[in-house]
């Protein structure tokens, strides 16, 4: 994209009487794949391309996008963004301000060491299809077996009144294999590597060959198969050790949800909701156990939530959100890092070139700590080990959860002991993290990419990331509901 | 907005480019307008025109799928090269149901004029009778007016040539005591196809009013109770139900509700539950995105599981016909509801809290998720206006209450009665409302937020 109708854009909203306005482009090519039992279901090339003008008028926001772009349209965007913040001028109360950010102009580039678009997509399919074969493999019951893989390149350049002008290229690679097994009434599902998508990364068809995916995809099936005839999880109060594909779900909705700055402030409040973290609480309410230490990061190479600059051309950054379990920070945009008098860490995204940019996570992760997956279940009597993400639901504020993982085991006196289906645990957030005794080290962390966080009006799904190594908490609630 | 003539067009370019055995094309132009509001103030306003052109080309038994946002000549020519390269890429399928052959479609108008014209200055206007009724009591109010225009056409090689257009406008507003753990809150929504059908006023009043009665909520014990679900509450239960199986293929598969069970009653007689895109007050779409015309299916006849949705790939697998109900760019093989209709009974909600002793009335559902598909079990929350129900009258507000139950086998198995009212409620999906009534039934408390 060159910068021309980005600039015309800005001239033209600044002659129209803005304060301030940015401009973001974003080309996206992207190429998926799926296969099922066997046969390609669904090989798809997709291409987009369009332009989004953000205005700020006697301190009110207007957007405007459109997918025609040239420089006359790229002017009339701005012109209509500049009318929409006239209008928005009729429910007033305040005037908008925005945090000090640095003009930068720069490029940046997501490490990718095999182009995926450089591999021979019958190859692709044909792993696919070894994949599908090894998980159908697992059991008979296993009535689909779904391999999956896709690849997406993003160029956003992105331009501001400020002086800005940035241009970043993403390559985006995920791959997985999901196993269903039917039977009387029942069905079970299990996924590899992770339930979303399998796993994502930035990071190009190299990403796709360390997965391992079609020796990893007959287990899968075992798996799904297994549960089909496995115990029912019990109910009761008792340690839970969550797995990294479930812990990396916990962290996302329990710790990166209520520290969005907006939610805290009440702009999502008829939408995505609150939070339970006002601004009284900063650095004086404990969130969670003396081991919990959370931050944000958006430089995590290779990491969904990992850029340059964000959408307002902040650069990424560490921030903690919980250090020794207390409260300590938000993710914040320049707008709401105004209101707390502060400046912004880099959080406001937009999922498309048509979506105005909210604050969204980056990478919210969890900190190693010294314990193993192993030690962990040793200091267990009577406990449940989840793991896979498979039912999540959460209250407005981010207190009252409940969750669901594909898989679990029964864990009695420091040993895993027999497979439990349909595994659900619910508690209260600061309760659930204050009642963390234990978090496995550096060796067993993973980076899970999570690529459908929903939030917004009109709905922006969001590619985030999360790190965390398996964790013990005590005095669980799990098995909710009748079975 | 382009008309019937250049979507058509576009979408014989692309066919034609494909140069392949067979293609089809789906042209789909939507301008989506939205007033964001919080803190009694406008925060968000956006106005996006959108395009997306979703071309298939066919070689022998093998598809290929390509999509652009630019319907220029060379970037419909470049989809379908596109497309053309991921079918030559693949193995044979001999499961490919082949393209739709022409057909009739029944005349439909959902476009309405004013919707499409509704200006920003307009949505601002109106979104301000909210925020005073709320200013005038000193509460918080939140939420989103959309009005949507859009249009879409499917073409074949084999001569499917299909145009609809239609417009939706929706709004929904929580109106807030405040924030902290005790605010009480409230709700309203409504959609129609006709942005002039929504009256501003009456549903501000109802969220201020609701907000007022349910400041300083408390607690109950979890436990199973009767509940008086209003129309917004009951169209989060469909929209599950719907993701969970109302599909052609999870029914092949065994993976709907419905698997192996039509014909037999899976919940209570009183619900009958249909897909009808006829309702003229929704937002009609005769085809779907094959070109197939769109049927009424009724899923559930008084109780008994009755019929299922297919799309082409799903039909060839029953061995049925489709039902008209693919999505765009087979996005979701086996097909989704767009239209579900949930009948209306001879009650109302006043009537059905007068004839309850103790239970809950709820407003609406919030983050609900599925639990266990084949099962129907979901959970989520309460959310803005529950209340405790005591010697048929609305009491005490109540604390947002998780639920955790089966949709078919504990809360429509244990309806007893369904309004004669319904309401049109928002789906969020494109020309896609839904009709649904209130309705008293039971339901699985399991917990409370704090």
């Amino acid at each position: 994209m060159l910068l021309k109708p980005l600039e015309m854009a800005l001239e033209r909203a600044l002659g129209a009487g803005a304060s301030y306005a940015d401009a973001r482009s974003l080309e996206q090519a992207d190429e998926g794949l799926t296969v099922r039992n066997g046969r390609v279901e669904q090989a798809r090339s997709g291409s987009s391309y369009g332009l989004g003008v953000r205005v700020l008028v006697d301190g009110q926001w207007g957007f405007a996008a459109g997918s025609a772009v040239s420089e006359a349209e790229a002017c009339r965007l701005a012109g209509l963004a500049v009318e929409i913040a006239r209008a928005s001028g009729a429910a007033r109360k305040r005037e908008v301000s925005l945090a000090p950010a640095p003009a930068t102009v720069d490029t940046w580039e997501s490490p990718c060491r095999i182009d995926p678009w450089s591999v021979p997509t019958a190859r692709k399919v044909d792993l696919l299809r070894e994949a599908c074969k090894a998980a159908q493999a697992g059991g008979k019951d296993v009535r689909v077996a779904t391999a999956y893989m896709r690849a997406i390149r993003e160029v956003k350049t992105f331009a501001s009144t400020e002086g800005a002008h940035i241009v970043q290229t993403s390559t985006i690679t995920s791959a997985g294999v999901r196993a269903v097994a039917v039977g009387a009434g029942e069905m079970q599902v299990r996924s590899y590597p992770g339930t979303f998508d399998g796993n994502v990364r930035q990071a190009g068809y190299e990403f796709v060959e360390e997965m391992d995916l079609a020796a990893s995809s007959r287990r899968t099936g075992e798996e799904a198969q297994a549960l089909l005839s496995a115990e029912q999880c019990p109910s009761g109060t008792m340690t839970v050790i969550l797995g990294t594909n479930q812990l990396a779900l916990q962290i996302h909705e329990s710790c990166g949800h209520p520290t969005e700055l907006d939610r805290v402030y009440g702009t999502e409040a008829s939408f995505a909701g609150t939070s339970f973290l006002p601004t009284e609480k900063l650095a004086s309410y404990r969130y969670g156990s003396d081991l919990v230490n959370l931050y944000a990061d958006s430089r995590i190479p290779g990491g969904l939530g990992t850029f340059g600059y964000d959408d307002e051309g902040t650069p990424a950054c560490h921030s903690y959100l919980v250090k020794d379990g207390m409260f300590v920070g938000y993710l914040m945009s320049r707008e709401t890092a105004h209101d707390l008098g502060t400046v912004s860490n880099g959080a406001m995204r937009a999922s498309g070139w048509d979506r105005m940019p909210i604050i969204r996570m980056t990478n919210i992760c969890l900190e190693p700590g010294s314990d193993t997956l192993q030690s962990l279940i040793a200091g267990t009597d009577d406990g449940v080990f989840m793991d896979g993400i498979k039912s999540w639901s959460i209250d407005d504020r981010r207190l009252n959860f409940q969750f669901g993982s594909e898989i679990g085991y029964r864990i009695r006196n420091g040993e895993l002991a027999e497979m439990v289906k349909n595994p659900t645990y619910t508690g209260i957030t600061p309760q659930f993290w204050g009642s963390c005794d234990g978090i496995a080290g550096p060796e067993e962390w993973v980076l899970w990419g999570v690529p459908n966080c929903g939030k917004g009006e009109p709905l922006q799904i969001m590619r985030v990331g999360h790190g965390t190594s398996p964790a013990r908490f005590r005095n669980v609630k799990v098995g909710v509901g009748r079975w | 907005m382009v008309g019937k003539d250049r979507a058509l067009s576009v979408c014989e370019a692309a066919i034609s480019a494909c140069g392949a055995d067979a293609a089809e094309a789906v042209l789909m132009l939507e301008t989506d307008s939205l007033t964001r509001f919080a803190n009694s103030e406008i925060h968000q306003n956006t106005t996006v025109d959108s395009a997306e052109l979703l071309v298939r080309a066919v070689l022998g038994t093998r598809e290929g799928w390509a999509s652009a946002n630019q319907i220029t000549g060379d970037a419909v020519r470049e989809a379908a090269a596109r497309a053309v390269q991921m079918a030559r890429v693949q193995p044979e399928n001999p499961e490919a149901p082949g393209l739709a052959d022409p057909a009739e479609y029944e005349e439909a108008e959902g476009y309405d004029e004013q919707t499409h014209d509704f200006t920003p200055a307009q949505r601002a206007q109106a979104v301000s009778r909210i925020i005073r009724q709320a200013d005038a009591h000193e509460l918080n109010a939140s939420g989103s007016l959309r009005t949507r225009a859009m249009e879409v056409a499917v073409a074949n090689s084999r001569g499917v040539r299909a145009w609809a257009r239609g417009t939706d406008a929706s709004l929904i507003t929580v109106v807030m005591t405040g924030f902290e753990s005790d605010a009480g809150s409230g709700y309203a929504e409504a959609a129609s196809r006709r942005v002039g059908d929504l009256d501003f006023e009456a549903l501000g009043a109802t969220a201020v009013r609701k907000c007022l009665a349910a400041r300083h909520p408390g607690d109950v014990e979890p436990g199973e109770y009767v509940v008086v679900m209003e129309p917004s509450a009951v169209a989060t239960a469909l929209q599950m139900l719907a993701y969970m199986g109302m599909n052609g293929i999870s029914f092949i598969e065994g993976r709907s509700y419905a698997s192996g069970r039509l014909g037999t009653q899976i919940t209570s007689e009183m619900v009958t539950i249909a897909d009808d895109w006829h309702d003229p007050d929704t937002s009609p779409l005769p085809f779907d995105f094959e070109g197939v015309p769109r049927q009424r299916v009724t899923l559930i006849d008084r109780g008994i599981a009755s019929g299922m949705i297919y799309d082409r790939t799903a039909a060839a697998r029953a061995n049925a016909q489709s039902t008209g109900h693919a999505v765009p760019g087979g996005g979701m093989p086996g097909g989704y509801p767009q239209h579900l209709a949930m009948s209306a009974g001879d009650s109302s909600i006043e009537e059905m809290v007068a004839g309850t002793e103790r239970g809950i009335y709820i407003t609406r559902f919030n983050y609900a998720n599925p639990v266990h598909p084949v099962k129907t079990i979901f959970t989520g929350m309460t959310k803005d206006g529950t209340f405790l129900i005591e010697d048929g009258k609305i009491g005490r507000p109540l604390r947002n209450l998780r639920f955790t139950d089966s949709i078919l086998g504990g809360l429509f198995a244990s309806i007893t009665a369904i309004s004669r009212d319904t309401g049109l409620l928002p789906t969020g999906n494109g020309m896609s409302i839904y009709r649904v009534p209130a309705v008293r039934a039971r339901l699985q408390i399991t917990g409370s937020t704090v």
